[in-house]
């Protein structure tokens, strides 16, 4: 009996949690709350999810940002909830030191492979890279957050466990509901997370970057994200 | 025929010249690649432990130690045996006869060749790890495996080579009278 009572009480707290938190978007996903330190972060003007006529809602920016990462090639995301607000996480990808995204299946996978046998100026370029300098990869998550005023984020960097857990975590979809009633007013803000990791073939471990050599709107413009974000419909 | 066969005949000291100076060039490349390595930074790293707080921490390393300790003992002996019994020849008067010996060619191709074939396998841990899914310093600790036996073979056929066919040889029999 006194077993019957207590998972009846556990289920009404873990209802009554969910139901306030998670008003506006109904998966919950894997997103750390507050966010851990981005190694950079850009401010989205908000002038991109206004279009030319009507109120713009919510669910107007998420399909915007939808377009966007569609555009730049990242069709898997997760949609996250936040207070009053949504979150998308992109899937962790691989990126060249100038921000623009690895080539081909590179670009989404995790795990390090060696380098191909080119036979011209570009692959001895390449090769003289690998053959010197650190064998060390970039990889990253875009976090866009859309909540009232600004993203405080945590003080501390991701851990080893947090990154394996946040990085290794299945990119699901989400139903919406209820965006379409909140206007995305005056005190909305749109702002990105870039986290970025470095993968060292030393050891094989995600270390989080605690700044990145790329501004955050650089992230964004090298992975094509903000040409389609600027994109009026 | 005969002198044509004599001609390709070569000496004692060449061999051991060519020898050298086959090990020196080789050692000289290898020892440029790891200074640029180290140079260029190639065994940088950063890892995160935690400290004495239970806070994670960034902390950076270099192997650079590790790439050296694996060179030395795969190039040292043998190139101080071969570069040795080389200056040894020259340095002592008394060895002039014996640098002029003739030896088969044959002879001098096998060692000649095994030395390259020897070296060009160390230098290849270097130049294709790029193509390895091993880390550099991870190739060298395999490499070991099959490069020390191998360095082994070399000194100790070279070793007996140089026996046999100088001075200390003579000795020998002379000590012996055979």
């Amino acid at each position: 009996m006194v077993r019957w009572i207590a998972v009846i009480v556990v289920v009404m707290v873990m209802v009554g949690g969910c139901s306030r938190g998670d008003r506006i978007v109904e998966d919950a996903g894997a997103l750390p709350w507050p966010p851990p330190r981005a190694s950079a972060v850009c401010n989205v003007p908000g002038a991109f999810f206004q279009e030319s006529g009507g109120e713009v809602m919510l669910h107007d920016v998420l399909e915007k940002i939808y377009g966007a990462l569609d555009g730049a090639g990242y069709e898997e995301r997760q949609l996250c909830s936040v207070r009053d607000g949504f979150a998308v996480v992109t899937r962790i990808e691989r990126f060249r030191k100038n921000g623009e995204p690895a080539e081909g299946g590179e670009r989404w996978d995790s795990k390090i492979k060696p380098l191909e046998l080119e036979i011209n100026i570009s692959g001895l370029k390449e090769y003289g890279k690998a053959l010197f300098g650190p064998d060390v990869y970039c990889f990253r998550r875009i976090v866009f957050v859309v909540k009232p005023g600004q993203v405080n984020e945590r003080n501390d960097a991701l851990g080893p466990r947090e990154t394996k857990n946040w990085v290794s975590s299945r990119v699901r979809s989400a139903r919406v509901r209820d965006i379409d009633d909140i206007p995305f007013s005056a005190n909305y803000r749109c702002t990105a997370l870039i986290y970025e990791f470095e993968k060292y073939k030393m050891n094989d471990q995600l270390i989080p970057v605690e700044t990145s050599h790329l501004l955050g709107k650089t992230h964004l413009e090298k992975s094509k994200v903000w040409k389609f974000l600027e994109q009026k419909q | 025929m005969k002198r044509s066969h004599m001609k390709k005949k070569i000496t004692l000291g060449e061999c051991k010249s060519k020898l050298a100076w086959l090990w020196l060039i080789m050692f000289g490349i290898i020892l440029s690649l790891l200074i640029a390595q180290n140079i260029v930074g190639k065994y940088y790293y950063k890892s995160m432990i935690k400290d004495q707080y239970n806070e994670w921490q960034v902390i950076s390393n270099n192997d650079a130690v590790q790439a050296w300790e694996w060179f030395v003992p795969l190039v040292i002996p043998a190139l101080s045996l071969i570069v040795a019994a080389w200056r040894f020849d020259i340095w002592r008067k008394k060895t002039k006869r014996n640098r002029k010996k003739a030896i088969k060619p044959g002879e001098f191709r096998f060692f000649w060749g095994l030395s390259f074939l020897y070296l060009l396998t160390l230098s290849s841990v270097i130049l294709l790890h790029p193509f390895s899914q091993l880390s550099q310093l991870e190739l060298m600790k395999q490499s070991q495996v099959w490069l020390m036996p191998f360095q082994g073979v070399i000194i100790t056929s070279l070793g007996g080579f140089f026996v046999i066919r100088g001075e200390i040889w003579e000795s020998i029999k002379k000590f012996l009278g055979i």
